[in-house]
């Protein structure tokens, strides 16, 4: 190598040195409404569609606990502690228990003895430790982020956790009745209440032992699930989803849980690839 | 030129006021324990204590750690004899063991605030440290057990 390539060299790494240093690029997102500061003002009104809806359209992170924010310099801040609980509201659904600690959820009898043969099997069959698609509700719960990207005739979710990838049909289609395949995401059709709250109702779930996971607990659902999701983005920078769980075979009884959700902004999702060099599995046994 | 204290020791580096914190610990000073895992604070790999408190090396620029005092898995205790090093290998916690040292420190950090937490509290503490082998059921009995609380 001759001396002048070797400076060229040299004087390109140092001028890469700083970039590499900064680690995580700043790209502002678009469309953020912004105090004169120029920081994110997520308490201003929501975006709208063409036709006056909500756009629930951005990424999300879980707003109580979580990683403490994305980005240089966010990650100083500890967790938001979850409010406390009140026996009136609505659960706060949390990732380890679908309805949050206190809550009885109205297990069958079969159900709660499953559940409790996965704790105490340490969760090995969560499919979370097999690198599959997580389930709805761990998807929701889970610290890595969500984007919703909103069209008009369809809502799609990608989730970071295990490359998850949901469909959400807009177009006013009916529930499949004759689809012989059970969906790891389900069938999900959604449509407006008034302008501001998005109905989602999902049915068509594979809900078998491999799949079956609401919870790390391991609280189940069947394939007899009919989870119905209420969106609302009541400011810029905050989703609420009160989701209720139907599913009679798993539950005595239908219950309700909210999962609150902050915007992240001038940030954007990353590759996770759950099977990348994956050594765990082959030291557990495998599910039956 | 940065000073800070790891571990109970000064240490005067001479690095970028925004290199991550991680780095510092890791490449400059040469402390391997704590783990990079995501590198944006999204996974709780590279959890330290700063002056006390959990926070995630990856997204903490050096700068803000100057003066202070970092704690990682390595200065947790002189002989691994936390109530927490002691609680996980009674319960055989890890399992690849990569996230581990994030998850004992965010739970160290829980434990010195709450020393008798409730199992809502364990879970909101423990919900930013992502474990991939699933080891959730075990970190959580660990920390009852270092707690001395019933599991």
């Amino acid at each position: 190598m001759t001396r002048w390539i070797r400076a060229l060299v040299m004087a390109t790494c140092v001028a890469a040195a700083p970039a590499i240093a900064a680690q995580w690029p700043s790209y502002p997102t678009p469309g953020v409404p912004r105090t004169p500061d120029g920081k994110p003002n997520l308490t201003a009104p929501p975006p709208r569609t063409a036709d006056g809806k909500v756009d629930f359209s951005g990424i999300w992170n879980l707003r109580f606990g979580g990683g403490g924010g994305r980005g240089r310099g966010a990650a100083g801040a500890p967790p938001t502690p979850p409010p406390a609980p009140d026996p009136n509201a609505v659960p706060v659904s949390q990732f380890f228990e679908v309805a949050g600690r206190g809550y009885a959820l109205p297990l069958q009898p079969w159900a709660a003895e499953l559940k409790k043969k996965r704790m105490a099997d340490n969760s090995k069959d969560n499919p979370d430790v097999w690198c599959l698609p997580i389930g709805l509700m761990q998807y929701h719960n889970h610290p890595q982020p969500r984007q919703i990207v909103q069209t008009k005739n369809l809502m799609l979710i990608t989730y970071e956790s295990n490359y998850g990838l949901r469909y959400i049909y807009l177009d006013g289609r009916p529930a499949p009745n004759n689809d012989p395949t059970p969906w790891w995401f389900g069938y999900s059709r959604g449509w407006y209440e008034g302008n501001d709250t998005l109905v989602v109702e999902t049915t068509n779930f594979r809900g078998d032992e491999r799949a079956g996971w609401l919870d790390v607990n391991g609280s189940p659902y069947t394939d007899a699930l009919k989870m119905t999701e209420r969106f609302r983005r009541p400011t810029f920078g905050s989703l609420e989803i009160d989701i209720t769980i139907d599913d009679p075979k798993a539950y005595t009884k239908p219950f309700t849980v909210r999962v609150n959700h902050q915007l992240l902004v001038d940030s954007e999702m990353i590759e996770f690839i759950c099977n990348e060099n994956e050594r765990s599995t082959e030291h557990i046994p495998k599910p039956k | 030129m940065i000073s800070l204290t790891v571990n109970g020791k000064l240490y005067n580096v001479d690095v970028a006021p925004d290199m991550p914190l991680l780095w510092v610990i890791r490449d400059v000073i040469g402390l391997t324990g704590t783990k990079f895992g995501c590198g944006l604070s999204q996974c709780g790999a590279c959890t330290v204590h700063l002056d006390g408190n959990a926070v995630r090396s990856c997204g903490t620029p050096a700068s803000v750690a100057a003066g202070k005092k970092v704690t990682t898995i390595e200065g947790l205790s002189p002989n691994s004899s936390h109530a927490l090093q002691i609680a996980w290998i009674a319960e055989q916690v890890p399992q690849c063991g990569y996230c581990q040292s994030g998850q004992i420190m965010s739970a160290a950090a829980l434990l010195s605030k709450t020393p008798k937490p409730t199992d809502a509290q364990i879970d909101t503490a423990m919900n930013g440290n992502i474990c991939r082998c699933g080891t959730y059921q075990r970190i959580h009995r660990a920390i009852k057990r270092a707690a001395g609380v019933q599991a």
